[in-house]
């Protein structure tokens, strides 16, 4: 008998519903129930927590906040590694794998390090700072740890070399003889771009950008740890909600408003990209 | 259209020779080969003059304008690539609009050329499918009408037709020399095909390891090859080394063992060792009749025989060599193990350089 290889989806798809879907169903269902304080929740199904999302502003504002720390962080990312990777796309064998072997390995060191790395190098009164202000670029109440910025940085820090090694794998995808036919039959190097290298890695740009939001929406430990606290982005309200306060209910309702940034903000970024066609200009 | 010269182009990679400093003239309107194996130097060449690499010494005119600096788009070039290299997200007709789009062409002006040039590839239908949902064969013309579409002074072919299948390319060489004459287009084309290069070229350039080894017609190179590598390469042909050679009248004579075989001169200095060579059609095998005056002879045994339809090839051992007799079928009857005699007109025999 032949072994059916699609048998082998099975255990990953079990594991995906038990550990996704059932908690999403667990915090789903939690979010329904009021909380009665000490981690309790009422009986009856209530939109009470729904409705609080909307009375107290800081909730909204912990959402428009998380999506616009990711999404800035996600277009700065996208500025920073397109260069790189199709650089590193165009290079010699050994150089690209020189390159990237040096990019996986500063994945070596784990998030709260580099975080900490930040703040040594945002320390008030060490030189990078010092510089700022001499350029007058930030003023002298000006501290890194708490700031938007810090956790901004953090972010891109976290997420560059990630979509590096993504988007090399769009761009290297592209072979170079079009770019030759693209430059013989007239296009300059910016035109080659435009037209030919642009239009075919926007799928995968696309693609990888949104996995690097959604990286960046649930990013926990930049957020807490540059943050300082003061930067409530969605993970670390929920946290808060949970540790400081107990409230199960606020708690997975917060979970779910992040989920809906994550789905609405990928649903919106695949119809954008579908308005555009083949050859990258916008259909209207 | 435009006249190319190469002058003492070469290209190296740190020590390693891809060309050596080689001349080239392709004179207006001139269907130019490069033929040779792979990594003989006619891809290197062929980008050369596309701009795609630089040479490490020389220039390249194009109608006595220096352009070895010019980047590839301000070359006024067509290409056609091996592997065709459509964009792969435009239409057709985009693609083929691709080089007038980049000279903005008027829209109009753009659609009528895009029409005309279906027309001309007899392809009037596919404008507006991807390069995905046509066929290789067709995928190839339209690679060639983007490449001709701004009527560009030069046209360069890098083994275009060697993703086709047998019959199609056949039939596609003899539309790319109809289309090449009607455009009157100079065109450079690289091949490993001899039979390709000789059904299109006006002139061919057989390449080895980085040189050009022989230029001429195909009748030049076929009939009076000037090395063993050019003879071999240019069609079958049956070699035995000889040792001495010395002049006779009007052909050289060539020792072998203690055969002598009258040659036409090689016509060129040479270093190194001489052969004798003589093509399969032009040898006979001695029957009862005599042989006529002034033949060369060799004797020989036969190995074996192939029967190939309207030819058949008789394997001999000649002269401590695999010779190939090319004859009708039923021409000659041989069994394998007899012994004959071989014989040709002094005019057929070559000398060959190594």
């Amino acid at each position: 008998m032949r072994f059916r290889w699609g048998l082998l989806l099975l255990p990953p798809l079990a594991l995906f519903l038990i550990l996704l879907g059932f908690s999403q169903f667990v915090f789903l269902q939690s979010s329904l129930h009021e909380d009665l304080g000490i981690g309790r929740l009422g009986e009856a199904f209530t939109l009470s927590n729904y409705a609080e999302l909307w009375q107290d502003r800081s909730y909204l504002d912990s959402l428009f906040l998380t999506l616009r720390l990711s999404a800035l962080g996600v277009l700065v990312t996208l500025f920073l590694s397109w260069p790189v990777a199709y650089r590193l796309s165009r290079a010699t064998p050994r150089t690209s794998t020189l390159i990237l072997t040096a990019i996986v390995a500063s994945s070596f060191v784990t998030l709260p390090l580099k975080a900490l790395g930040l703040t040594i190098l945002f320390a008030a009164e060490g030189p990078l700072m010092q510089a700022l202000r001499a350029l007058h670029l930030v003023d002298a109440e000006f501290r890194f740890l708490g700031s938007s910025f810090a956790v901004e940085v953090g972010y891109v820090h976290l997420a560059v070399t990630f979509e590096i090694m993504m988007l090399f794998s769009v761009l290297q995808a592209i072979p170079v003889k079009l770019e030759e036919a693209a430059a013989i039959h007239g296009a300059s190097r910016f035109r080659v771009m435009w037209r030919v290298i642009i239009p075919l890695s926007l799928p995968g740009t696309v693609s990888a950008s949104l996995v690097l939001f959604n990286l960046l929406s649930g990013a926990f430990v930049s957020a807490v740890l540059l943050g300082g606290g003061k930067i409530l982005t969605l993970p670390v309200l929920i946290d808060r909600t949970l540790v400081l306060y107990s409230d199960y209910g606020m708690a997975a309702t917060l979970a779910m408003l992040l989920l809906a940034l994550i789905v609405t903000a990928n649903i919106a970024a695949v119809f954008v990209a579908s308005r555009f066609n083949r050859t990258g200009e916008l259909v209207t | 259209m435009a006249r190319v010269d190469l002058v003492k182009v070469a290209k190296h990679y740190r020590d390693q020779v891809a060309l050596w400093p080689t001349d080239l003239t392709v004179g207006d309107g001139e269907f130019l080969t490069l033929l040779g194996p792979s990594g003989c130097g006619k891809t290197t060449t062929l980008r050369i003059v596309a701009g795609f690499i630089e040479p490490s010494e020389g220039r390249v005119e194009i109608d006595g304008e220096d352009v070895t600096r010019l980047p590839p788009h301000k070359r006024q070039i067509g290409n056609v690539f091996q592997d065709y290299a459509l964009f792969p997200h435009m239409t057709i007709a985009e693609n083929i609009a691709f080089g007038l789009k980049e000279r903005r062409w008027p829209r109009d002006e753009i659609r009528k050329r895009v029409s005309e040039l279906l027309d001309l590839i007899k392809l009037p239908a596919v404008a507006d499918r991807l390069p995905s949902q046509i066929s290789g064969g067709q995928q190839q013309r339209v690679a060639f009408a983007r490449a001709i579409a701004y009527q560009p002074r030069l046209l360069l072919m890098d083994e275009p037709l060697s993703a086709l299948d047998l019959k199609l390319r056949e039939a596609m060489q003899l539309e790319l020399k109809r289309w090449q004459r009607q455009l009157g287009i100079t065109t450079i084309f690289v091949t490993h095909d001899q039979t390709e290069a000789m059904t299109l070229s006006d002139r061919i350039a057989v390449m080895d390891q980085g040189r050009i080894a022989q230029i001429g017609s195909a009748r030049e190179i076929y009939e009076s090859p000037r090395t063993r590598f050019v003879a071999e390469f240019f069609g079958q042909i049956n070699l035995a080394p000889t040792r001495a050679t010395t002049a006779g009248d009007g052909f050289d004579v060539a020792t072998i063992g203690d055969t002598h075989l009258k040659a036409r001169p090689l016509g060129h200095a040479a270093s190194g060792r001489i052969f004798v060579a003589v093509r399969p059609q032009h040898v006979a095998i001695a029957g009862t009749g005599a042989i006529p005056d002034g033949h060369n002879q060799v004797a020989a045994m036969v190995l074996s025989q192939t029967y190939n339809g309207n030819l058949s090839h008789i394997q001999v051992e000649a002269l401590s060599e695999i010779w190939t007799v090319e004859a009708r079928p039923n021409e000659y009857d041989v069994a394998p193990g007899s012994a004959v005699t071989l014989h040709w007109h002094p005019d057929h025999s070559l000398l060959l350089a190594d």
